[in-house]
Parts: C-alpha cells; sequence; structure tokens
C-alpha cells in the first residue's frame, strides 16, 4: 500500500473541540490523515470517539472551536449534507440504513445524493458498490430491515462508497458480529481501502483495528493521548493504563 | 417482470375506462355528485399521503392547505374576475405558499411539535378566514362564486356531465403526478430521510429542503383539488376547515394504507359513498362522523397499515424497485 | 396610555392566562407522564361542562351547582380511564406511538364532539356562575366569576405541584414520566399511574370547562379555541416541563390581551402565529423546553 505521508494530508483535524456547557467532549484534538491510509481511533467508553465523528461530520452538531480540513479546504462551518457531498461519508454504530429501502435503493441514494450521479450512472455505481462490498444479487431487492446484521454491515459501507467518497469515517462496523465475521469485515476493509478509499476507523474489537490500521490514534477524556504507528502506540504505558489495562481486565 | 406490467398496465386502462363511462351509465345527478366529491377528497387524501405517508412529515394541516385553495380561488374569481380555471391554479400556488410558511418551523422541528404547529395552523386559517368577514363572508361563507367555461360549454348544464369529468381529469393527472414523484430521486430520498434522518445527511441528503418541497408539493395538489372544489360548489364555506373534514379524509389515508397514493385513493371513493350514504340515515347527519371516528381507531388497531395491505401488500412490493 | 388601560391589559391578560394554564398543565402532564399528546382535551373540557349544566340547570336536574361540579369532575376520571383504555393503552409497545395516538385522540375529539352535539343539541347553554356580581381589580371591574377563576387557577395549579412534590402517587408519576423502564424496575405500577394521570387531567379539563363555562357560552364545540392556544403555548413554553408550560401560559394570556388591545380580536391570533414561527426560528425547542423527540 502507498504511504503517502509527505504529501499534504487528505483530512486535517486542528484543535477540534466540543464542549457541552461544563462538559468537554472533545478536547482539543488534532491529527492529520495521509490519502490511501486505514487511520484507527481507540479509547475507552466515553472517551469521545463517537463525538468526534459527530463534530466532524456535523450530524448533528459541529464543533465548538477548530478546524476540520479536507484536501486544505475548511469544512466545518458547511451545512451537514454538504460536508456528505463534499466526500466524508460516515457510518453510525447503530441504525445505519434506510430500513423499509431495498438494499440497491440504499447504495442508490449514495450516489444520487452524495457522488451526484444520476440515471443510469447512479445505478451503476450503486451496483458496483454492492459488488465491491460482495451483497449478493438476489439480496439487493430486499428491504435493508430484512438483511442479516452482517449484510446490514456491508450495505452501510456500500452506500458509503456509492457516493464517492474521499474518505470513508466507519463507527465500530464490528459492533454485533460474530468472530469469523468480524475477520470477514477485516477483509471487507482492507479490500475497499485496496481500491484507494481512505477510512478513518473507530473501533472496541483490538483485533480487528490493529490487523488493518496503518495508524492508530487513542483517545482519553476526550483528548489525545498517544498516536503513531499501532504497534508502538500499543506499548505506550499512558495507553496500557487508560485502555489496554482496563480492557485486558474486562476480557 | 413483462406479464405483471402488462397485468397492471390492464388494470389501470380498465379503471380509465370504467371512470370515463360512469356518467354515460349514470344519469343520476346526486350519484355523479357524490362521484364528484369523492375524486376531490381523493386528491386530498392522496397528497396527504405523499407528506404524511411517503416523507413522514407529521403534518395534520393538510385540510387546510385544501381550503386555503378553496378560499384562493373562490375569492379570485369572484373579487377580482379573474378566469375560474386560472383562478384554481392560483389556489394551488396559494396552498403551496402557505405550506412554505408553514415549511419555515416545521423543517427545524421533530415528532409532536410538527403535529402541533401544523394543527395550529390549520386552526388559526380557519380563526383568520371567519374574522375577516367582509372579504371572505365570515361564518356565512362566500356564494355564487363563478364557475368555469370551456369554448363556450356551460359546465352547469347536462346534471354534472362535464364537472364530472373535469374531477376525473383532475383525479387522473393527480395520481398520476403523485406516483411519479414517489418514483424520482426525489421521492426515494424522502423516503430515505422518514426511515432515518442523521443517516440522510450522512448521505448527503438535504433534509430541510427536501421537507420543505415535499410539504409545497403535497399542498399544491391539495389547493388545486380545493379551488376545483368552491368552482364546482360555487360556495367557499369555513366548513371545510372542520375537525370532521379532516376526520373524514384521514380517515381515508389510513384506511387506503399510508405510502401507497392508489390506497387512499380508492379509499376516499369507497369512504365518501358510505359517508354520504349514512348522511342520508335520519339522525347520522352528524352522527356519521362518530362512526368515522370509531371506523380510525378500529383501522389503527387492527389494520396499521390500511385495509387496503390484505388484498396487496404494498410495502414490499413497492420497497423493491427493480435494478436494471 | 393611561393606567386604566395598562390595568385593563394586565387583568385580561391575567384571565386569559389562568384559562391557559389550567388547560395546557393537563396536556403537559399527560405528555410528561404518558408521552403522548391529547387531542381530546378541548372536548373533554366542554363535556364537563356540560355535565355540570346538566346537573344544575333548571333545564336539566336543577340540583345545587357544587353537585354539577362533583358528578362533572367524577363523570370526567371515568371518561380519562374509558379514553386511556381504548385509544392509548394498546399503543404502549408500538413505536409509533407518538403519531398512532394524535390520530386516535383526534378521533376522541371528533366522536366526543358529534356526541355532545347529539345528545345535548347545538344550542348555547350557560351555567350559573360559581361566584355572582362583579369585583373590582386592579381598577378594572370583571365579573365574580373571572375573578374566581383569577384565583383559584394558582390555587388548584399549586395543589397540583404539590401533589406531584410530595404525595406518593405523585412522586410515582413524576418517576414514571422520567424513566418509564427505571420506574418499572423499582415496582412502581406503571400502568396504574396513566390511567391516574390521564383521569386527573380529564378532570383538570372539566374544571377548566366549568370555569369558563359560565363567562362564555357552552358549545359543543368550546373547547376548540382554548385547544388551538394551549397548543401554542405548549409550543411556546416546550411541553417537557409543568412549570414551563404554565408560565407560557400567563405570557401568551397577557401577549394575547395587549395584540387584542392593539391590533383587534380579529388580527390577534394571526399576529400570535406569527410570534410563534419566530420564536420557533429562533428557538426550535421552545422558549423553556429542551428538544423533546
Amino acid at each position: 500500500m502507498d504511504h503517502s505521508t509527505h504529501e499534504a494530508p487528505l483530512l486535517e483535524v486542528r484543535n477540534i473541540e466540543r464542549r457541552f456547557g461544563a462538559l468537554v467532549a472533545v478536547n482539543d484534538v488534532s491529527f492529520a490523515v495521509p490519502a490511501g491510509q486505514v487511520f484507527g481511533i481507540a479509547g475507552p467508553n466515553g472517551s469521545g470517539k463517537s463525538t468526534l465523528f459527530n463534530v466532524m461530520t456535523g450530524i448533528p452538531f459541529g464543533p465548538s472551536a477548530g478546524k476540520v480540513l479536507l484536501e486544505g479546504r475548511e469544512i466545518q462551518s458547511l451545512r451537514a449534507h454538504e460536508i456528505s457531498r463534499a466526500g466524508i461519508a460516515r457510518t453510525f454504530q447503530k441504525d445505519a440504513e434506510f430500513g423499509t429501502l431495498s438494499a440497491f435503493e440504499n447504495a442508490y441514494a449514495g450516489a444520487v445524493y452524495c457522488a451526484g450521479l444520476s440515471g443510469a450512472q447512479a445505478r451503476e455505481e450503486a451496483h458496483k458498490a454492492l459488488d465491491d462490498v460482495g451483497l449478493s444479487n438476489d439480496r439487493r431487492d430486499k428491504a435493508a430491515g430484512d438483511l442479516t446484521v452482517f449484510e446490514r454491515k456491508q450495505l452501510m459501507i456500500a452506500s458509503a462508497i456509492a457516493g464517492r467518497p474521499r474518505i470513508l469515517l466507519l463507527d465500530e462496523p464490528a459492533a454485533g458480529l460474530t468472530r469469523p465475521e468480524v475477520s470477514d469485515l477485516a477483509e471487507l476493509i482492507r479490500t475497499v481501502n485496496g481500491r484507494g478509499v481512505t477510512i478513518l476507523l473507530i473501533e472496541h474489537v483490538l483485533p480487528l483495528l490493529l490487523s488493518v490500521s496503518q495508524h492508530l490514534l487513542i483517545l482519553n477524556h476526550g483528548a489525545v493521548i498517544a498516536s503513531g504507528k499501532p504497534a508502538e502506540v500499543v506499548r505506550d504505558p499512558q495507553v496500557v493504563e487508560a485502555y489496554l489495562g482496563k480492557r485486558e481486565a474486562a476480557l | 417482470m413483462p406479464a405483471s406490467f402488462n397485468l397492471k398496465t390492464l388494470a389501470i386502462a380498465a379503471v380509465l375506462i370504467l371512470g370515463l363511462l360512469v356518467p354515460v351509465v349514470i344519469e343520476d345527478t346526486y350519484i355523479r355528485h357524490l362521484f364528484i366529491i369523492a375524486f376531490i377528497y381523493a386528491i386530498v387524501a392522496a397528497s396527504w399521503d405523499l407528506s404524511l405517508g411517503y416523507a413522514g412529515v407529521f403534518n395534520f394541516g393538510h385540510v387546510a392547505f385544501f381550503g386555503v385553495g378553496v378560499y384562493t380561488t373562490a375569492l379570485c374569481a369572484k373579487l377580482l374576475g379573474i378566469d375560474p380555471w386560472i383562478a384554481m391554479l392560483l389556489g394551488g400556488a396559494a396552498a403551496s405558499a402557505a405550506a412554505a410558511i408553514v415549511a419555515l418551523p416545521v423543517v427545524r422541528l421533530q415528532g409532536i411539535y410538527v403535529v402541533l404547529v401544523t394543527f395550529a395552523f390549520s386552526q388559526l386559517v380557519l380563526q383568520f378566514v371567519i374574522s375577516q368577514s367582509q372579504i371572505t363572508g365570515g361564518t356565512q361563507g362566500l356564494v355564487r362564486v363563478p364557475t368555469i367555461e370551456l369554448f363556450g360549454y356551460n359546465f352547469l348544464r347536462d346534471y354534472k356531465f362535464g364537472y364530472y369529468y373535469v374531477a376525473f381529469a383532475l383525479l387522473v393527472i393527480s395520481t398520476l403526478c403523485l406516483r411519479y414523484i414517489t418514483r424520482t430521486d426525489f421521492g426515494l430520498s424522502i423516503r430515505a430521510l422518514r426511515d432515518n434522518e442523521d443517516y440522510s445527511l450522512a448521505r448527503g441528503i438535504p433534509i430541510g429542503l427536501q421537507r420543505l418541497k415535499v410539504l409545497m408539493a403535497s399542498a399544491f395538489f391539495a389547493g388545486i383539488a380545493g379551488g376545483f372544489f368552491a368552482i364546482y360548489l360555487r360556495v367557499a364555506s369555513p366548513e371545510v376547515f372542520n375537525f370532521s373534514t379532516m376526520a373524514l379524509i384521514l380517515s381515508m389515508v389510513l384506511v387506503g394504507g399510508t405510502s401507497s397514493i392508489y390506497g387512499p385513493v380508492i379509499a376516499a371513493l369507497v369512504l365518501t359513498f358510505i359517508s354520504e350514504g349514512l348522511a342520508n340515515v335520519n339522525g347520522l347527519s352528524e352522527g356519521r362522523f362518530m362512526l368515522v371516528a370509531v371506523a380510525m381507531v378500529l383501522v389503527l388497531l387492527f389494520f396499521p397499515k390500511g385495509l387496503i395491505s390484505i388484498i396487496d401488500r404494498w410495502p414490499r412490493g413497492r420497497g423493491a424497485r427493480r435494478p436494471d | 396610555m393611561t393606567m386604566d388601560m395598562v390595568s385593563a391589559i394586565l387583568v385580561s391578560g391575567l384571565v386569559l392566562g389562568s384559562v391557559y394554564a389550567l388547560m395546557a398543565s393537563g396536556l403537559s402532564l399527560v405528555w410528561t407522564t404518558l408521552g403522548i399528546f391529547n387531542f381530546a382535551h378541548g372536548s373533554l373540557m366542554a363535556l364537563g361542562a356540560y355535565f355540570a349544566w346538566t346537573m344544575s340547570d333548571a333545564a336539566g336536574l336543577n340540583l345545587w351547582l357544587g353537585a354539577g361540579v362533583a358528578v362533572a369532575v367524577a363523570g370526567m376520571v371515568g371518561v380519562g380511564i374509558l379514553i386511556e383504555r381504548t385509544v392509548i393503552r394498546p399503543f404502549y409497545d408500538d413505536k409509533d406511538i407518538l403519531l398512532i395516538t394524535v390520530m386516535t385522540t383526534l378521533a376522541v375529539m371528533i366522536f366526543l364532539e358529534k356526541g355532545i352535539q347529539l345528545l345535548w343539541g347545538a344550542r348555547l347553554k350557560q351555567l350559573e356562575p360559581l361566584a355572582p356580581g362583579r369585583v373590582n381589580l386592579l381598577g378594572t371591574t370583571i365579573s365574580a366569576q373571572e375573578t374566581l377563576i383569577v384565583v383559584l387557577a394558582p390555587l388548584l395549579l399549586g395543589g397540583l405541584w404539590v401533589f406531584l412534590r410530595y404525595s406518593n402517587i405523585g412522586r410515582g408519576i413524576r418517576a414514571v414520566g422520567q424513566n418509564p423502564a427505571a420506574a418499572k424496575l423499582i415496582g412502581v405500577d406503571v400502568s396504574k399511574l396513566f390511567i391516574l394521570t390521564f383521569a386527573l387531567s380529564a378532570a383538570l379539563a372539566g374544571l377548566t370547562g366549568i370555569l369558563l363555562g359560565s363567562v362564555r357560552f357552552i358549545t359543543p364545540t368550546f373547547g376548540a379555541e382554548p385547544l388551538v392556544k394551549a397548543l401554542i403555548i405548549v409550543i411556546f413554553g416546550g411541553l417537557g416541563s409543568l412549570s414551563g408550560t404554565i408560565a407560557a401560559a400567563y405570557i401568551i394570556g397577557v401577549v394575547e390581551a395587549v395584540l387584542i388591545f392593539f391590533v383587534g380580536i380579529y388580527w390577534a391570533p394571526s399576529m400570535l402565529f406569527a410570534l410563534l414561527i419566530a420564536v420557533l426560528m429562533l428557538r426550535p425547542q421552545g422558549l423553556f423546553g429542551k428538544s423533546v423527540r
């Protein structure tokens, strides 16, 4: 995989902050994601991971302070749907589908409203995305709400990449999956990344995170406590204490 | 699937031909009148389904949009002397404009507050109409509204023969337009935002704008229907804003099943005849609305997808757009 | 503007505000506890007034008005329980309960309105005032009945507040409102409290109807206008808290009195709605409310 870290980063987050009254959910977080990478984010529960995705995408709220730059362009003050169209496609931990729409329509919606395609082109893009994630042809007419858990994960990624995003934000995609399904998901993430999609990945399941990420960032209490090569980060004593210690104890 | 396609085309053709034949076969003026009223209600119910059923906007001001159409058309035709055909179009436009005003707060609100604002709006339109009695005729309403003419044909002749065809044409055109809207990318996007708001935003759907558009579109058809209602009855009365009218039309949407367009149209035809039939039963002219109320609750209790869903399971058939 | 005018506006605003506060607090109580909006609240108000009229009027049973009030309140409790059982209870587990109960309570509203019309006819009726005569309030002379409303409303609402705050049942109701699942876990009989809350709110509506029934004429649609005002109030104040609702009721009462004074009763409703839209544009969650789904 190509690590073009010396070029300008694809996505850059600068000193971003989100306050709820006295509570600081995201505290002065900065990082840069080079094009083509799988950039992992981890941290204990309540460390501000999902809030970080929320403020980056404006769904449902933007940051209190700080900047988000996509290819050098500030996007933090755009409206939520404009951020999506600018090239940031995110998924959610729960309810990441349009339940009564067919699987095909789910992907098609991404192609139309994110990539700005229409007609035959949009249909082609939707099918291509569904091919990429490996959702079989005979399942594409089913209502998304009737699909299996793993199929819905495939679908949420398909509908995101059908929108031709610059970067894909995956929020705990392994939640609710069985162990074999998690390794299928890892394969899927590598495939999508292999097609040139940069990925920002929040994950609780550490083996998955470590197996696909080229870079790892650890959040605790809303702040970055470590960032670097995954193998080095997991040995950082601060990380072990804040996150991995508890995690291992729990396991 | 050419076989089912042909079947559908046949069914639609059959319904159209039947619809065209009705006034030829039925000469009774009252029955023709019921058909005309049913067609008007069908347009209102089907267009309500667009915003309430497809887009999931808790719009409870739809009957007010119908009323705005009634009064705009009546006032334009009577007081401003505008050609009644044009006045009907203006009725639709005014209803859309009213919807845009309601949409201003509604696109930013959620859940029960959408219900409250749209409902309050409908009651305030009523109070406004009643209070401006020197223009609107107040509680008495506006009478002797000028009627339509086409190439010198006076629609008052031939026992409503002409009116029937105008109403039928309006219904067919509205239904086709509404079906078309639901099948476009826009139609897909409003179903998407009904299913999941945050996810819609994450897929680039501008939900505020789509809500505004869908409210305006759905109000437009209701407004046109209102315009024709005023022209046909030659009266604009505040009764159109009644809770009873609202309950009757809402029951059509419920019985027909939301998100289907055809469902509410069929339900409107059936329920108008039942309701008018009951109105002629001694003592039921007001009491029938109690039956409508009971029917609404029963449908919600036992057939939440509408009575039509027993015959044809819409959601499945509709959810599966054929991938080409 | 003279002091007389200020006093007249203030007093009429106070009367309106008191009626609205009584109306809206019932709606708010049901919302915070059951999580549904009761569109039949206005019809319940009318029904209460008709019950009292039947008991007390010369054309009815011609009993003392106190008997009317008692029977009306008891009757409203019964009607409230019946409504909760038939059109709300079946939907507690439905994820679309909000939308469905909007429609079922609308159906109840129609049912009651038409039922009243069939039973009592469309003719205007009026209750004997509980307090006859006229009273001077802040330099403005109003009927004693209106004064009674102004005095009784805060007493009733205060009583409601004390009940919710200090009685076991009241505390249960508040617990259910905040977290039904948790309340169930600690052994609160949620279903009983739902009925109780709804019955209480119905009784409150009936009482409002009786108080207003000697100031205005009672008709089958007697409750429609106060209901719409109560809607505006809960939108302004947010449905989430009783105190917010009550504060909003008095504010709207005074604002309406001011509007009526300056633009007349014909334009006041439209102006009020314009104001409502303006407020919602700035604060979608209402003046005092947190955003509630």
